[in-house]
């Protein structure tokens, strides 16, 4: 009865329809954590089946209410689509069992699942919206439920950290809002194919509409991921979220926007614009002072969480790069480090998390020695920090070599420079960590590692970066097939 | 200073007051207001309005029912779980409808074919609008209840410690 034409729409509404129950569940606390987590799994098992579905017979479009396109609302699952909603429903899953079993941060705990399944239909509806005003409106739930997940912690950073996220944010909502205004004026058409279509026709003949639109989207939707000058609300939001919400923050919400602004930018207002303007320049100047500003302010901070912040703020900076870099390697890359980035980052804020709560210690400064303490625990922080700098053998190798390849293969080669330098800026402040926690004196001799089920995620996330860094074959298909979407 | 006074003595005094004029006249009043609500819901697939609108008036009138008289007689007739559970039973009705074209083999939220269409203009047309425009005013007028609820308890838990 379900075909597998069905499973997009189910991804989105299996997590609203939990993200509504969870919360009349308050007495049935158990129940809740169940229906959560069982959620999350069914929309990892579709998405799955989704991926290779594509890889199989194509995009996947779906009309709901059965209504075709001009009149009706689509999603399209391309292999873009397909690729990110595949890692959002990993990553995620790990972190909803995360934000299970995990000690309480918050203080309304059916809450708090609600809000981050509320994220995370809004995330997957974002990827696979194939039409511009669905995906607005999925990017304001997504940046109204980000934003309540840092508040939900109660503490007064966090409270302001967010409030200034949400002023922001919706600065940046405004700007896509009009942008899209502005498309619809020239184009008549909500819908993103049928908008590409028309926008051969009439981009000529109203030029500065849509060279106005460009511009809107990309500061508004470069807001909401931080490319470097607007990166301001990032640091602050990240660091004082409760753990869960930090690694959901860092490791997914910040990349599907990306995913949003190449959806538009790239996949529907076409490749010809970007060579009449130099928005690609300004990509790539901004990029690049993202991985090196990002870096130098990483190495500056004492709290770990602040300094995970900042490493993000350099890591969106590669994912610009790739994208805007455009030789078929870079873009590559790119995609790549979208996967790669998500799993290390979650991999650290949630293992930075367990420390920080099992031993009261903020600071690098006071970590002395515990890595004797909490062997596990620090064997998955080294891991993902040896991924962050480009270590051979790990994850974060693979993306940075297409990246590097890919600047070589489009005559930049002061990129791939760039991408070795700001590799050696990111062990300067990731080593320290390391070293002040093996090599201290023993400092904290009562703290012990936290129980079985809460390092289980780390645990599945270092085996990633190791997996992916042996053999980073197995979603090469996709990988190459998002490139060529977007290259085309 | 003594202006203050003044004030915060009038304050405390509303706060425990229980005023006729207001009692009686919202007492006519109400029943109006919802049934105007009820008109905007049921007329959504008519006329302009639907489920946003008319949840927001009937949302509206539980607050001005629950502001007039006094919380405590409110609160065991509308207590804050009641409009949560309006809040989630709408969205999940609105899911379920969709979920109905689903087990007819169509696309999900499908109305021709499905449900029965009626004859356009007529009140009762239009398949599943009718019964969405419900459901989304169940939720409406539960989310602006909770809101104002959420307010009143001053973001407390659920035992009443801030």
């Amino acid at each position: 009865m379900f075909s597998l034409t069905h499973a997009p729409i189910l991804m989105v509404v299996i997590l609203l329809t939990a993200a509504f129950i969870v919360p009349l569940l308050r007495k049935h606390l158990l129940v809740a954590k169940a229906l959560f987590l069982g959620a999350g799994l069914l929309v990892t098992i579709l998405s799955f089946l989704v991926a290779w579905n594509v890889l199989e017979n194509g995009t996947m479009v779906y009309n709901v209410g059965g209504w075709a396109a001009p009149h009706g609302i689509a999603l399209v699952v391309d292999a873009f689509a397909a690729y990110v909603s595949l890692v959002i429903s990993v990553i995620s899953l790990v972190i909803f069992w995360f934000a299970v079993f995990a000690p309480r941060e918050v203080k309304h705990e059916v809450g708090y699942y609600a809000l981050i399944l509320l994220l995370t239909a809004a995330m997957h509806g974002i990827v696979m919206a194939g039409d511009i005003f669905n995906l607005f409106v999925f990017v304001e739930i997504s940046s109204l439920a980000a934003v309540a997940i840092i508040a939900v912690k109660g503490t007064k950073e966090s409270i302001e950290a967010s409030f200034r996220y949400l002023i922001l944010s919706a600065l940046g909502s405004g700007g896509l809002l009009f942008s899209i205004a502005l498309l619809f004026m020239v184009t008549g058409h909500l819908n993103m194919d049928l908008m590409r279509q028309t926008l051969e026709v009439t981009a000529g003949q109203y030029p500065l509409n849509v060279l106005t639109a460009l511009a809107f989207m990309v500061v508004g939707l470069g807001v909401k991921s931080a490319l470097f000058p607007l990166h301001i609300w990032l640091p602050d939001a990240h660091a004082n979220a409760p753990t869960a919400s930090s690694a959901l923050l860092s490791g997914l919400v910040v990349k599907v926007y990306i995913v949003a602004l190449m959806r538009i930018a790239y996949m529907t207002l076409g490749m010809e614009l970007f060579y009449l303007l130099p928005i690609r320049q300004i990509l790539l100047v901004m990029a690049s002072l993202a991985i090196v500003a990002g870096s130098v302010f990483a190495i500056v901070q004492d709290n770990i969480k602040r300094l995970l912040a900042f490493s993000t703020v350099a890591q969106v900076g590669y994912i610009f790069l790739g994208f805007s870099l455009l030789s078929a390697r870079a873009v590559e890359g790119a995609v790549w480090h979208i996967l790669i980035h998500a799993i290390m980052k979650t991999l650290l804020f949630l293992a930075v998390g367990v420390v920080i709560h099992q031993s009261g210690y903020k600071k690098i400064s006071q970590l002395h020695g515990l890595g004797r303490r909490m062997p596990l625990t620090f064997a998955c922080i080294t891991l993902g920090a040896l991924s962050m700098v480009g270590i051979p053998g790990t994850a974060g190798f693979i993306s940075k070599l297409y990246l590097a390849l890919g600047a070589l293969d489009a005559g930049q080669a002061i990129f791939a420079v760039l991408i070795l330098l700001s590799s050696l800026l990111s062990a300067v402040y990731y080593f320290p960590l390391i070293i002040t926690a093996y090599f201290g004196h023993d400092a904290s001799p009562t703290v012990v590692e936290p129980s079985l089920a809460v390092q289980l995620p780390l645990v599945v996330l270092a085996i990633a970066v190791l997996f992916y860094g042996l053999m980073p074959s197995i979603l090469l298909p996709l990988v190459r097939q998002t490139a060529l979407l977007i290259t085309r | 200073m003594w202006l203050f006074w003044q004030f915060r003595r009038l304050c405390t005094k509303v706060n425990t007051m229980h005023d006729m004029v207001l009692e009686v006249v919202n007492r006519l009043l109400l029943p109006f207001i919802q049934l105007f609500g009820m008109y905007i819901l049921f007329h959504g697939h008519l006329s302009p309005g639907g489920g946003f609108s008319g949840g927001a008036v009937i949302g509206a009138s539980l607050i001005l029912y629950s502001l007039t008289f006094r919380f405590a007689r409110v609160k065991h007739r509308l207590d804050h779980d009641t409009s949560v559970f309006f809040e989630a039973a709408g969205a999940l009705i609105y899911v379920a409808i969709g979920f109905v074209g689903l087990f007819f083999g169509y696309n999900f939220l499908t109305n021709r074919g499905v449900f029965p269409l009626g004859v356009p203009g007529q009140l009762w047309s239009s398949g599943m609008i009718l019964i969405i425009t419900l459901a989304l005013g169940a939720k409406v007028s539960g989310t602006i209840l909770s809101l104002f609820q959420e307010l009143l308890e001053g973001g407390s838990d659920e035992h009443g410690n801030p």
